[in-house]
């Protein structure tokens, strides 16, 4: 009985830890560095953590937890209620679907699908973000971040799998 | 026992794979929805932003205290390598500073004398909240702070926010313990300010750029880099004649306008808590409450 309690605690943590990762990542995104011109190319990093987790994990990040994050992302951050939902739902869907394609790649062609999903959540953003004010928002912001998340990508993903290894197995 | 159980299986394997669909189907029509929602501004929205906001604001109050450590330690260094340098510049400063301070005393005494004569009213008393900047949410599509300060400080919804040097914004949040801030550098923060040489009115229009643009009423005049710009008080949120940035480049219909403030490394502000003369009571509800200990 308790040693079934326990499995059944540790396989609860494991099914929590992809969500935990991305609400870390939001958090420590938000404290302010003071560097010049950081904080608007600041690299999207829930957007690295849902790609990686749903790459490799999506039974641990069903839609539904990556509304919920996304949603919260809006609220934090002060973008339009549900824009980063929709995004990154949308990123997650489309990831799921190619998913059998990047499974078993080398880490440069799961870089180059995230280069493309990134560039898409870009221009998706961009659009969703000037419907909602109902004006031109300027893309070129929109796409140095994106860059700048491509770019970031390796490191992120690095540190995800080491707790994608240790943590969830 | 076995061959019963694989045939549910097979079978519930496609129907698992439909209400997984269906399932994201309603949540991206949900996120849909919740933009709207946000759209329509309602009283809900912004009081599960508020929640959020507080629960958030003490966790980013505790991760930024090392950050900010850091950054101190980092500018004590860059001052003790620079003591000589800051120390003649400073000096010089200082000289100039006092033949102003000289200026500033005969004019406010000039000014006063004036008052009096005039029987003129004096428009409002400031008080200030400092506040420190805990969450950095700046980005491609918003330009906002976080405040670890809210209603509970004093802090009410329209409070103008400076430092120092001039403007940084207002507060378009305030929960108990946080508050947001709507950069002056953000696309919804219009500003109603002055050419401090010329008294021409204009509106400073932010729009996530790093210069706001200056948008005039009338033709733009003689507007020239450099020129001063202050707030001129119209509006009722910022009190007048806080400055604000100097004109940073003219061009055929617009100017953009360069912060005093710099943005980027705001470590405390100021929340401007004024009694400005209102028309009627009913419009000082965020204010009486604030005031309430």
């Amino acid at each position: 009985m308790n040693e079934r309690f326990e499995a059944i605690l540790a396989r609860t943590t494991r099914g929590l830890v992809p969500a935990a990762t991305i609400l870390l990542m939001l958090v420590v995104s938000l404290v302010p560095l003071n560097l010049p011109y950081f904080s608007q190319i600041a690299p999207a990093v829930t957007l690295i953590a849902v790609f990686y987790w749903t790459i490799y994990r999506p039974d641990l990040l069903p839609p539904a937890a990556v509304f919920v994050l996304g949603a919260l992302q809006d609220l934090v951050v002060g973008t339009p209620l549900g824009m980063s939902a929709l995004v990154l739902l949308l990123t997650s869907g489309f990831v799921r679907s190619q998913r059998r394609a990047l499974l078993a790649k080398s880490f440069a062609i799961v870089w180059l699908g995230f280069a493309v999903t990134a560039l898409g959540v870009a221009l998706l953003s961009w659009l969703a973000a000037s419907l909602y004010f109902l004006t031109m928002v300027r893309i070129v912001p929109v796409l140095v971040q994106g860059a700048v998340t491509v770019a970031l990508y390796p490191l992120f993903a690095w540190c995800l799998r080491q707790v994608h290894l240790r943590l969830v197995g | 026992m076995a061959a019963p159980r694989e045939r549910l299986t097979r079978l519930a394997v496609p129907f698992r794979a439909l209400a997984q669909r269906f399932t994201f189907v309603v949540l991206v029509g949900g996120a849909f929805a919740l933009m709207l929602i946000g759209k329509a501004d309602t009283a809900l929205t912004e009081r599960v932003r508020l929640l959020a906001g507080d629960s958030i604001a003490p966790i980013l109050a505790l991760l930024s205290e090392p950050v900010a450590t850091v950054n101190r330690g980092v500018r004590s260094v860059d001052g003790f390598l620079n003591v000589y340098a800051d120390n003649a510049r400073l000096r010089e400063e200082n000289e100039r500073l006092r033949q102003w301070q000289t200026v500033a005393r005969r004019v406010e005494q000039e000014n006063a004398a004036y008052r009096t004569l005039l029987n003129a009213k004096s428009e409002s008393r400031v008080s200030y909240i400092t506040a420190r900047v805990v969450g950095d949410t700046s980005g491609p599509f918003v330009r906002t702070m976080i405040l670890a300060a809210g209603t509970a400080d004093g802090v009410a919804k329209g409070f103008p926010v400076v430092t120092g040097d001039g403007v940084v914004g207002h507060i378009v949040e305030s929960g108990e313990r946080a508050s947001r801030v709507l950069l002056m550098t953000d696309l919804n923060s219009r500003l109603p300010v002055l050419i401090e040489s010329t008294r021409v009115r204009a509106i400073l229009a932010g729009d996530n750029t790093d210069r706001p643009r200056l948008q005039f009423f009338a033709n733009v005049g003689e507007l020239q880099r450099g020129d001063r710009i202050i707030t001129s008080g119209h509006g009722g949120v910022f009190p007048p004649g806080l400055p604000v940035g100097i004109v940073a480049s003219v061009g055929d219909r617009a100017a953009r306008v360069q912060p005093y403030v710099d943005l980027e490394r705001l470590e405390y502000v100021r929340v401007l808590r004024l009694d400005l003369p209102r028309l009627s009571e009913s419009q000082d509800d965020g204010r009486a409450a604030a005031r309430k200990p």
